[in-house]
């Protein structure tokens, strides 16, 4: 199959040009200019369209097992797939717990029954998320686990975090934190501030996270561990994070769409499509978030792709539960919120979307397009623009806080292993 | 206006529409344009005072009130407020009034309705209660003629007060001269969330106030953690006749929301002598002001 006149951005190695593509089963054998078709071969004429990695979502949450009615593993993937993702991550906290081998084992066959995405389970820190006993690493890792992390919930447990790092660390593997305080978060629904004092919703302070963060970055500074920061939404967070790698510490860190794209401002209609943890928060998080995206100190882009029920979403603000579908405009709001507004050039967005979580988590066949790799490739039209409608979305969760937004810059395919998906 | 949710987005001129009403419904000169209209009372918490007062307001307007039994309705067999709602439209039931201890309820409720039935906040959580502030903006124009550059000093469990929320909102509006007084652990979260002057010192806030509404200092939230016992409260801040004698303005009218706890934030004999009187006027206003809430609704309706 040979994709003609395509420019190709891959941060990995900071190419950008106009080139064909050459993939023979499910693998790249060639990127050259003005490749010669052979006999019967497939031609796909890419002209103005761009060719990126396939999109790297290295947090997400598919539900299954244990919430089928808010996703199963086949929608999530679908839904993935729509949204121009070649590999996803999703998070240990389904019921039962992905914390043991026979879970992760079935998560992993379930995603191959459905398609051939990559498909990296993360794993409890935890057995049971509880934050008491650390899983058995070494043979999670054996079965797959890309990571280790009790998503959802913090371990507060500071000797245990330290142990536990420790210990992953050794097995050349990473813990992704929710920085969360819980004595702080207290039941909260939105970010504390004018918004949730004027609505008299209970208030979620910014420290919540930043005082997490900051003694989580203690933990790590004494074991010289390696560690990631998920969902990062302050102002003080980034600060934190920024300081803590000008020192040299090894840490890195993802926001999600909505922390650069939404604000407090939009939840005064109690409107729970827009609650998520962390919530929310002020213009000026937003500002600090889109700044710690240019510099450097958020490495990567996550969707946090948390579905629900359209039920569950639109239940009282306060007894909905937190979270939101993410993965079919994560491409949209990035390039719509970051590229078009010049925050941030193509390949740097790219970058946070596919090399950067690849070499975090040492995917070996995402994240770029090289010769002798996978064929896992995502095509966009950069400047089409497109209505969200949530209705159609292949998540369960067919509510959104995007839908009806306008969004410039579309998923056009798919690519997985040389297998195209034609999107929308 | 449509409904009423909260005070935020009602107009001046809705508002003093309102008050105008209100005061023909008070010296008889106005009759009811919504007889045999259905009003159904939806009180998912505690309140005497709001109840009978809508429920007198309707049956002065020759209206037809359902009791909705919110302890044993179908809310607690699991169905939702929707469902509940738009059921009673499809009965007969033309507006409602909810009371509900979740803030925002309404808000949530009215993007799923998809009838045209009114919607009445009679209090939600810590977030509005509308009727309360317009039935104390009433009093206060009843007293004093105008709010514009009056002193009114709100004292008490502002934090938890729908009541300051909306009187608040509602004073802005008319250029009032608005003082807020709270021991720390019972003011508001974020200061900045409103244009207001804060004070913990009480002396420093009823100085010269022309009006001071006492808040209910809920008891129940002193057994928290984080609070101290509600003595503490008592010791600092409670409004006596000394204290109104000593610093507020000479014709200060006395105001509170009810349900009042004695000798805790106001003072039995205060709230036994004259001063106190107003309180009474207070919730008398309020089946007036409710008279003209509903009439002013369902009658729009009607030209819809």
């Amino acid at each position: 199959m040979l994709l003609k006149n395509t420019k190709i951005v891959n941060p990995k190695n900071n190419f950008e040009d106009i080139t064909d593509i050459r993939i023979e089963n499910g693998i790249i054998e060639e990127i050259q200019k003005n490749i010669t078709p052979k006999n019967n071969e497939e031609v796909i004429d890419l002209t103005g369209k761009i060719t990126i990695p396939g999109l790297v979502d290295m947090h997400c949450h598919l539900r299954e097992p244990g919430y089928n009615s808010k996703e199963t593993i086949k929608t999530g993937i679908l839904s993935a797939i729509e949204g121009g993702y070649s590999a996803i991550c999703p998070m240990a906290n389904t019921n039962p717990v992905n914390d043991n081998s026979a879970t992760l084992n079935y998560v992993i066959s379930r995603a191959k029954e459905v398609s051939d995405i990559g498909f990296y389970p993360i794993c409890a820190v935890t057995k049971g998320l509880t934050g008491e006993k650390i899983v058995n690493v070494s043979e999670l890792i054996a079965n797959g686990a890309a990571a280790f992390s009790d998503d959802g919930r913090p371990v507060e447990n500071m000797h245990l975090l330290r142990e536990a790092l420790k210990y992953i660390n050794s097995h050349n593997s990473i813990i992704i934190s929710h920085s969360e305080d819980s004595s702080l978060a207290n039941s909260g629904v939105i970010n504390e501030g004018t918004i949730s004092t004027k609505l008299g919703l209970k208030g979620i302070p910014s420290i919540t996270e930043s005082l997490a963060v900051a003694r989580e970055l203690e933990v790590v500074r004494i074991i010289n561990g390696r560690y990631h920061f998920a969902h990062i939404s302050t102002k003080r967070s980034v600060e934190l994070i920024r300081q803590a790698k000008m020192e040299g510490l090894n840490v890195t860190a993802e926001t999600a769409p909505h922390y650069f794209s939404l604000t407090q401002d939009d939840m005064v209609d109690y409107d729970a499509k827009y609650k998520v943890n962390p919530p929310l928060r002020t213009k000026e998080d937003k500002k600090a978030i889109i700044e710690g995206l240019k510099d450097g100190t958020i490495d990567v882009i996550a969707t946090d792709h948390a579905p629900h029920t359209v039920h569950e979403k639109q239940l009282p603000i306060q007894n909905a539960p937190m979270g939101i579908a993410g993965f079919e405009t994560a491409l949209g709001i990035t390039l719509t919120y970051l590229v078009h507004t010049g925050e941030l050039t193509l390949m740097e967005a790219v970058r946070k979307l596919t090399s950067a979580p690849a070499d975090i988590l040492k995917l070996e066949n995402q994240g770029s397009i090289e010769v002798g790799k996978e064929a896992n490739l995502t095509i966009i039209d950069l400047n089409e623009k497109w209505i969200v409608d949530a209705s159609k979305f292949k998540s369960k969760c067919r509510i959104s806080p995007f839908n009806g937004k306008e969004i410039k810059g579309k998923v056009k395919m798919t690519i997985i292993k040389g297998k195209i998906h034609i999107i929308g | 206006m449509e409904h009423l949710i909260d005070i935020e987005s009602l107009t001046k001129e809705d508002i003093l529409n309102i008050i105008n009403l209100a005061k023909e419904f008070k010296n008889g000169t106005k009759k009811s344009d919504v007889e045999k209209k259905t009003l159904a009372l939806m009180f998912y918490e505690n309140s005497t005072r709001t109840r009978c007062s809508f429920e007198i307001a309707g049956q002065k307007l020759g209206m037809n009130i359902i009791n909705f039994d919110a302890q044993h309705s179908s809310l607690s067999k699991g169905e939702s407020l929707k469902d509940t709602i738009e059921n009673l439209y499809f009965l007969g039931v033309n507006a409602v009034v909810i009371r509900h201890s979740l803030s925002g309820i309404i808000n949530n409720v009215m993007r799923l309705v998809k009838y045209p039935i009114k919607f009445v906040n009679g209090g939600d959580g810590t977030h509005a209660h509308p009727s309360q502030a317009l039935l104390d903006f009433y009093t206060m124009l009843e007293k004093t003629g105008s709010v514009e550059n009056k002193k009114i000093t709100i004292v008490g469990d502002v934090a938890h007060s729908r009541v300051a929320k909306s009187n608040i909102a509602l004073l802005s509006k008319f250029n009032a001269d608005i003082h807020l007084c709270a021991p720390s652990y019972l003011q508001f979260e974020n200061l900045k969330a409103f244009d207001v002057k804060y004070h913990q010192n009480v002396k420093e806030a009823v100085n010269d106030s022309d009006v001071v509404m006492v808040l209910r200092v809920q008891n129940e939230r002193h057994e928290k953690e984080g609070y101290p016992e509600s003595s503490e409260y008592k010791r600092l801040y409670e409004i006596d006749t000394n204290l109104l004698k000593e610093y507020a303005s000479k014709d200060v009218i006395l105001m509170h929301p009810g349900p009042a706890n004695r000798n805790i934030e106001v003072s039995s004999e205060l709230l036994d002598n004259t001063v106190g009187k107003t309180i009474l006027e207070q919730a008398q206003n309020g089946v007036y002001v409710r008279m003209a809430i509903l009439n002013t609704l369902l009658n729009k309706g009607k030209e819809v």
